[in-house]
């Protein structure tokens, strides 16, 4: 009777980097939304003008310039997110499997 | 409600009318109306609308006819439940150029239609869209009875007043009530081309013998008899007139031939330190005008053939084809010359002189000289001299070679231009003169008219002068000699010329302009009071002089409202409006895609490792309970025994199947709460705009309700 344990591989390798294709494509989405209403925004206000107006540029301008930081920063998590789960998933297909054996003679067995 | 006028106010039909010059779409209009009657009423439209562009309407009638430049919208509101079937005929007044064109045809038919008779065009094209549209409008709705109300403004105050006059197939008038804002007054003479039966009368009543006869009848005999024709004819009480007492088109209307027909309740006063030009135009002899009435009515033939290039083609001897086709050589031309600055540009010193042509010339002798020192101190530089040079030179000769043919349509063209400038010249001065000694302009500022379009000629000439020693083969430096010589020192010679001539070309162009602002710039009390009555004119004028007594004004149909003792703040309540709705639009879709976020997190990986968990811990039962068929791992990692066999009895999985990490769920939280929190900040910034406008507003609970009424754009 004897025993050994050997790392057993129950899935093959995976590259999983396209997931984070939608994830991206969705920040995408919000990035120009914010851009379409800075836009909006600026026409709304070219002809118009007062202290009021000043300070709703300023503040749609810091805002657009934030969230875009922001966005830039949240693909940055996506990417390194998706990059950590590809090793992650690599490591979970591989188990130690201890294998139980015992010798049969010949002899015995006729 | 049982179908009374929805829009029952001045200010709101002329806000309506306003909507027809900004070239809107349908789905555009419909929100614009349901805005406007909104801030106007402050209460939601009750009906459904639908759009029909001429555009649409008469598209296969104008592949086949001359555009003449009439343009229009019908607006049909329609309510079952409110029992409301209303339709309104705008048509549009005159626009400077139209959308895809400069030619001024819209006031091409003001001079040639209304003021000499001389075409119907687009009273017929009015027509036909509104028999279309009415027709399409009761196939489809055949429930109720169908209200029309026909609106227009300017030129489309003249053709919607005219449709009224011209009862339909049936002998019934078109529409229930017309709303003419600063119209153009129909005339006699216009009348006399579409209506025949008008025109028979006319002709017996006056015993003309020819058509040019109409001219000679004495203009107040011919209105009087026309407005008596025509009171008779139908109920001028439904034709509603409203007019700046500033209007040009009013001031001009005193002239022969334009009547008064309708009614009319005062004038709007939109500027209070101007009465109108009327008076002015009073001064201008009847003779006169008749003159250039007979005179324009020799060039309707021209018009009704070829439209608007037909008509300035016969009178003027100027193409407008020629214009397009030289403004478009023109900027071929420009292109090129850039072209080849930037290829003398981009040659570092001592190359960079080469930009003059003198220094090219300079550049040229220099470097002639090199073949016959080639072994002389200066190799390498010379060596690297030559290079640049032959490059310079094929790039040249390239660029050069490019604009030869824009060259010879520019020899072509310019001609005729110079023709046309020279007709005006000469026709400018005498009716010039007329607006001096009837004190419309000084003597000075005639002068300096004439000195600039004279300036203009000038420099016409001077580059057709340029061209023509450019294109003469009898002259040494002249294009073919340039491009085939085969001797450097001639070829660089040549070049040189090109380069100086394009840049006389340049620089005679940059006079021409600023001739032209010459011309802008001779400040005139004629213009002036011109440019205030052409503002009177315009529906932006008259919208606030409708409301000029409230604290409300208006600019590009968007309305503006002052505080109570507060008139020196305006506030835009429609773009604030617009701001906040849009925002929270935004926002609402930034929210729905930040729940997408956390729906792909879920499903990219939550789901995903759970599966991939599952699968493999399915894997595992199944080796652990079957391990016989998993043999093939002992002989991989054992050798074969002697005198037997291993047999594989039991198989162990000491599995590690961690739970998704904490991390990844903290890390993805904090990112929607970073997104959520950005949002929250836009949604407080339009909330605050709201809150701040509510606030300067607190006793106009109207406004609260503008914001929270969406009306879709």
């Amino acid at each position: 009777m004897g025993s050994f344990t050997i790392k057993h591989h129950f899935a093959d390798s995976k590259e999983l980097s396209y997931k984070a294709i939608p994830l991206k494509n969705t920040i995408e989405e919000i990035r120009d939304l914010g851009t379409e209403f800075t836009t909006f925004m600026k026409k709304e206000m070219e002809n118009e003008n007062g202290k009021l107006i000043d300070a709703i540029n300023q503040e749609i301008i810091d805002q657009h310039r934030n969230h875009n930081l922001i966005l830039d920063y949240c693909e940055d998590t996506i990417t390194s997110m998706t990059n950590n789960y590809t090793d992650y998933v690599n490591d979970l297909r591989k188990q130690d499997v201890t294998l139980y054996y015992k010798f049969v003679s010949y002899v015995e067995s006729s | 409600m049982c179908n009374k006028e929805l829009l029952n106010t001045d200010v709101l039909r002329a806000r309506i009318m306003d909507l027809e010059y900004e070239n809107l779409s349908e789905r555009e209009i419909e929100g614009e109306i349901r805005r406007i009657y909104f801030e106007e009423s402050g209460k939601k439209l009750p009906t459904d609308i639908s759009v029909y562009r001429s555009d649409d309407i008469l598209e296969e009638r104008r592949e086949t006819k001359i555009d003449s430049g009439f343009d229009g919208t019908v607006i049909h509101f329609q309510s079952e439940d409110q029992k409301i079937n209303q339709a309104i005929t705008i048509t549009r007044g005159s626009e400077l150029g139209e959308k895809d064109t400069w030619r001024p045809i819209d006031w091409t038919y003001n001079l040639i239609g209304i003021y000499v008779g001389g075409t119907d065009n687009q009273y017929q094209d009015a027509k036909r869209f509104d028999d279309e549209v009415s027709r399409m409008i009761q196939e489809k709705n055949d429930k109720l009875p169908l209200v029309k109300y026909g609106y227009g403004h300017s030129l489309g105050g003249n053709n919607i007043t005219i449709l009224q006059m011209m009862p339909d197939y049936e002998g019934n008038l078109r529409f229930k009530n017309v709303y003419a804002i600063n119209d153009a007054a129909p005339t006699a003479y216009q009348l006399a081309v579409i209506d025949s039966e008008f025109k028979v009368l006319v002709k017996s009543e006056f015993q003309l013998s020819t058509d040019q006869d109409i001219y000679k009848i004495p203009p107040d005999e011919l209105k009087t008899f026309t407005e008596e024709y025509y009171k008779n004819k139908i109920d001028e009480t439904t034709i509603h007139h409203l007019t700046s007492e500033e209007d040009m088109l009013y001031g001009a209307s005193s002239v022969r031939g334009f009547l008064e027909i309708g009614g009319r309740d005062g004038f709007l006063d939109t500027d209070p330190r101007f009465t109108g030009i009327r008076e002015l135009v009073d001064k201008i002899p009847d003779q006169d005008l008749r003159t250039i009435q007979m005179f324009l009515s020799n060039f309707s033939t021209e018009y009704n053939e070829d439209g608007f290039d037909g008509f300035m083609k016969t009178l003027t001897g100027f193409n407008p084809l020629v214009l397009d086709s030289a403004l478009s050589k023109w900027d071929e031309f420009s292109e090129t010359v850039k072209s080849i600055e930037n290829s003398v540009d981009g040659f570092e010193k001592p190359f960079a002189e080469l930009k003059d042509a003198d220094s090219i010339w300079s550049f040229a002798k220099e470097t002639m000289s090199l073949p016959f020192d080639l072994f002389g101190a200066n190799l390498n530089f010379q060596k690297e001299l030559v290079t640049g040079y032959s490059q310079t030179i094929a790039n040249l000769t390239v660029l050069i070679v490019e604009a030869v043919p824009t060259i010879v349509a520019m020899a072509n063209k310019i001609p005729e231009l110079i023709r046309t400038v020279k007709v005006l010249y000469k026709n400018l001065d005498p009716i010039l003169q007329a607006l001096v000694d009837v004190d419309f302009i000084s003597q000075v500022e005639k002068d300096k008219i004439i000195s600039n379009i004279k300036e203009i000629e000038t420099s016409l000439v001077e580059i057709q002068t340029t061209i023509d020693k450019l294109l003469d083969p009898s002259l040494n430096l002249s294009l073919s000699l340039t491009l085939n010589t085969m001797n450097p020192e001639e070829q660089i010679k040549g070049i040189a010329e090109f380069i100086a001539a394009f840049q006389t070309i340049k620089d005679e162009v940059s006079d021409i302009k600023e001739a032209y602002e010459g011309l802008m710039d001779v400040d005139t009390s004629f213009i002036e009071n011109f440019s205030v009555s052409a503002h009177a004119h315009g529906l932006d004028a008259v919208i606030n002089a409708l409301a000029k007594d409230k604290n409300i004004s208006y600019v590009h149909n968007d309305i503006y409202m002052s505080p109570s003792g507060k008139s020196e703040i305006k506030v835009n309540i429609s773009s604030s409006v617009r701001i906040y709705q849009k925002g929270l639009a935004i926002s609402q879709e930034k929210e729905s895609n930040v729940n997408r976020l956390k729906a792909l997190f879920d499903n990219e990986f939550i789901d995903d490792y759970q599966e991939r968990k599952q699968k493999i811990m399915s894997k595992i039962h199944t080796m652990e309970s079957n391990p016989t068929q998993y043999s093939y791992l002992l002989s991989q990692s054992l050798w074969y025994p002697v005198g037997g066999y291993y047999k594989l009895t039991n198989i162990n999985v000491n599995e590690h199947l961690p739970p998704f990490p904490a991390s990844y769920h903290q890390s993805f939280s904090q990112m929607i709460q970073t997104i959520q929190g950005e949002i929250e900040k836009e949604k407080l910034l339009v909330k605050k705009i709201r809150d701040s406008i509510e606030e300067l507003f607190s006793e106009e609970k109207k406004i609260s309700n503008m914001f929270d009424y969406h009306y879709g754009r």
